[in-house]
C-alpha cells in the first residue's frame, strides 16, 4: 500500500465515522408524550394540594382519570417505541448509552420518590422528576445537542421558579415539562417534517 | 486467533491488517464501530455493495473473529445482524494507527 492509498482509506474511515457518529435517532413522541403526562400529573398534584388546603375535598375525579390515562398512554407508547427500535436496521452505541442513562436517572427518581416518602414528601417527589429530566437532558446536550442544553436550562429554571412561587408550584413544574421536555420532542420532530 | 499482517518494505515498514486492506471490509468495520449492531440490509445501503459481494466479505470478517453474526426473525421476516467484536475493534484501531504512521512516514515498532 502506498501513501495515497493510505490517505484514501483514512479519508473513507473519517467520512463513515463522521456520518455514523452524528446519526443518533431521537424519538420525538417519547419526549412529547412523557412531557405532557408528567405535566398533567403535576397539575393534578397542584389541584389536589390546593383543594386540600382550601378544605374543599378531593380534586374532580375526571382530572384523576386524565392523569391516569396520560400515564397509561405514555407507557404504551414507550413499549411500542422500544419494540420498533429492537427490530430497526441499526442501533447506535450512543443511542444505547442515552437509553441506559434515561432508564437509570428516571428509575432512581421513581424508586426514591415512591420508596422513600418519609424523606421526599410533599413537592419533593414531583420536583425530583424535573431534576431527573434535567440530568438526562444534560447528557444529550453533552453529545453536542444545543437544543437539549436549552431544555436542561428550562427544567432547572422550572425547579428554581417553583421553589419561590409556592401557590403555583405544580403549574410551574408542569410548564417545565411542557416547554423543556415536550418542547424538545417537538424540536426533534421539526427537521423530519421539513426534510 | 492469528491476525494476518502485511509488512511493507522499508522505509514504510508498517504492520497492516491484511483483512482490512480491502476498502469494503474496512467500510463494514467502520460502519459497525459506532453501532451496537447493524443489519445486512443497513450495511448494503451504507456501503453500496452488491448483496453477493458484501456477503463474501462479511464472511471473511466473521471467520477472522472481527464481527459476530446473529440470525433472527422480526415478525415473520428473517433478519441478519452484525456487531463488532473486541478483537475487531482492536484490529481496526491498530490498522488505522498503521495507516497514519504510513502517512507520517515513521516506521512502526
Amino acid at each position: 500500500m502506498d501513501r495515497s492509498e493510505a490517505h484514501q482509506h483514512l479519508e473513507l474511515v473519517g467520512k463513515i465515522l463522521s456520518r455514523t457518529e452524528s446519526r443518533i435517532e431521537y424519538v420525538p413522541s417519547l419526549f412529547i408524550v412523557w412531557g405532557f403526562a408528567a405535566a398533567i400529573s403535576d397539575i393534578v398534584w397542584q389541584v389536589s394540594s390546593s383543594a386540600f388546603r382550601a378544605g374543599t375535598g378531593a380534586p374532580p375525579s375526571n382530572l384523576m382519570w386524565l392523569a391516569g390515562a396520560a400515564f397509561v398512554i405514555a407507557v404504551v407508547n414507550q413499549i411500542l417505541v422500544v419494540r420498533r427500535m429492537q427490530s430497526a436496521d441499526r442501533r447506535s452505541l450512543k443511542g444505547q448509552q442515552i437509553g441506559r442513562m434515561f432508564g437509570a436517572t428516571f428509575g432512581t427518581a421513581m424508586i426514591l420518590a415512591y420508596g422513600a416518602p418519609q424523606i421526599f414528601h410533599g413537592w419533593a417527589g414531583p420536583t425530583m422528576f424535573n431534576a431527573a429530566a434535567a440530568i438526562a437532558l444534560w447528557f444529550i446536550a453533552q453529545q453536542g445537542d444545543r437544543r437539549a442544553g436549552v431544555a436542561t436550562g428550562v427544567m432547572i429554571a422550572s425547579i428554581l421558579a417553583a421553589a419561590w412561587y409556592e401557590p403555583l408550584r405544580g403549574y410551574i413544574l408542569a410548564a417545565g415539562w411542557i416547554v423543556g421536555y415536550a418542547g424538545l420532542g417537538v424540536a426533534y420532530a421539526m427537521p423530519r417534517r421539513n426534510g | 486467533m492469528v491476525t494476518p499482517v502485511l509488512v511493507l518494505p522499508t522505509p514504510c515498514r508498517v504492520a497492516m491488517d491484511e483483512l482490512l486492506l480491502s476498502k469494503l471490509r474496512l467500510s463494514v468495520v467502520a460502519e459497525l464501530l459506532t453501532c451496537e449492531w447493524a443489519t445486512f440490509a443497513d450495511l448494503t445501503r451504507a456501503t453500496g455493495a452488491t448483496v453477493g459481494n458484501l456477503g463474501a466479505h462479511i464472511g471473511k470478517l466473521i471467520e477472522a473473529g472481527y464481527i459476530d453474526e446473529e440470525k433472527r426473525f422480526v415478525g415473520r421476516r428473517p433478519q441478519t445482524r452484525y456487531r463488532l467484536t473486541a478483537s475487531g475493534r482492536s484490529a481496526f484501531a491498530n490498522h488505522v494507527q498503521a495507516l497514519q504512521k504510513l502517512l507520517e512516514g515513521t516506521p512502526s515498532s
